[in-house]
């Protein structure tokens, strides 16, 4: 178990919004970057669980970026122990990254929404 | 003449429907339902906006769904788009991952999440190779972009610099580089 503070799921958020800019061209171009944060300098996840998360990624349905879900799933189950908490905390860091990543097209919400109304 | 969607719930189920339809990536499935199905965009249409997406800060297909939903139903219509492409997805991801959670041990799980990797590991290379190919047109010449692209490799993968001090170095020093060679 890897216990998780306040400020450390604030850091996690904070990398997937940092890492949704640089996405240029795709989720996949990103993949080292979280690798080298998540892994390689934390250790918040094994290297077993971090190739899992893209295998299942890749070959569940829906949009690439669910590689994303899948990292905060397992930083999520990693931060507890009992497998209700597990559950629980996996849902809640799946949801924590998906925001995270999604957090720069509030942007492109934003001026469309602007932009659609000023046509109507 | 491209036709337009009925309702906000009509947006959420057929982009429920396309993102449940996308294994490794959406745009083709997008591409056939939008344009070719539902007639709610003409190919030139959604290239172009696809086009927009890309450059757009965020996940590309994301994007897509905003641009898509706002468009015709305002913050509403993008909620609708988004909620459609992620909320069925997720559902089926949450279920996958807790499934791997309590049998990940078995040898059998292990054993073909292994086998998925490697067919995703090969998919991304492929996808490399792809692009790698487009360098021969480039204006920098074909062994100058190859050596950047090199470059740009052995600093992310093997000396795992972060990737935002490459982005703001090597992407920036190419990016004057290709501007010298091709202006006017």
């Amino acid at each position: 178990m890897i216990p998780f503070s306040f400020a450390n799921w604030l850091d996690v958020f904070l990398h997937f919004t940092a890492v949704s800019l640089m996405a240029v061209g795709g989720a996949v171009t990103v993949i080292p970057e979280m690798h080298r944060h998540l892994v390689y300098q934390n250790a918040w996840m094994s290297e077993d669980q971090f190739a899992a998360s893209i295998a299942i990624a890749q070959s569940a349905p829906g949009p690439n970026i669910l590689v994303i879900a899948m990292m905060g799933w397992h930083i999520g189950i990693n931060s507890v122990t009992t497998i209700h908490a597990q559950y629980l905390w996996g849902t809640f860091g799946m949801l924590l990254a998906m925001i995270g990543v999604m957090l720069p097209n509030s942007d492109v919400l934003n001026c469309e929404v602007g932009s659609s109304q000023q046509r109507q | 003449m491209s036709q337009l969607p009925q309702s906000k719930s009509e947006i959420f189920w057929v982009f429920t429907w396309l993102a449940l339809q996308g294994f490794g990536g959406v745009l083709p499935v997008a591409e056939r339902e939008l344009v070719d199905k539902k007639r709610w965009y003409t190919r030139e249409e959604f290239l172009e906006e696809w086009a927009v997406a890309q450059v757009l800060p965020g996940p590309n297909v994301v994007n897509l769904a905003i641009i898509f939903g706002s468009r015709h139903f305002g913050l509403l219509g993008a909620l609708a788009a988004i909620a459609g492409m992620l909320v069925f997805p997720m559902l089926a991801l949450i279920v996958i991952a807790i499934t791997y959670l309590h049998w990940g041990a078995n040898p059998a799980v292990a054993g073909a999440i292994k086998g998925m990797g490697a067919v995703a590991a090969g998919l991304i290379a492929g996808t490399s190779l792809k692009l790698a190919s487009a360098l021969k047109k480039h204006p920098l010449g074909y062994l100058p972009a190859i050596g950047i692209a090199l470059l740009c490799f052995i600093l992310v993968a093997l000396i795992r610099i972060p990737l935002v001090h490459v982005l703001l170095s090597l992407g920036i020093l190419s990016i004057y580089l290709t501007y010298r060679r091709v202006k006017p």
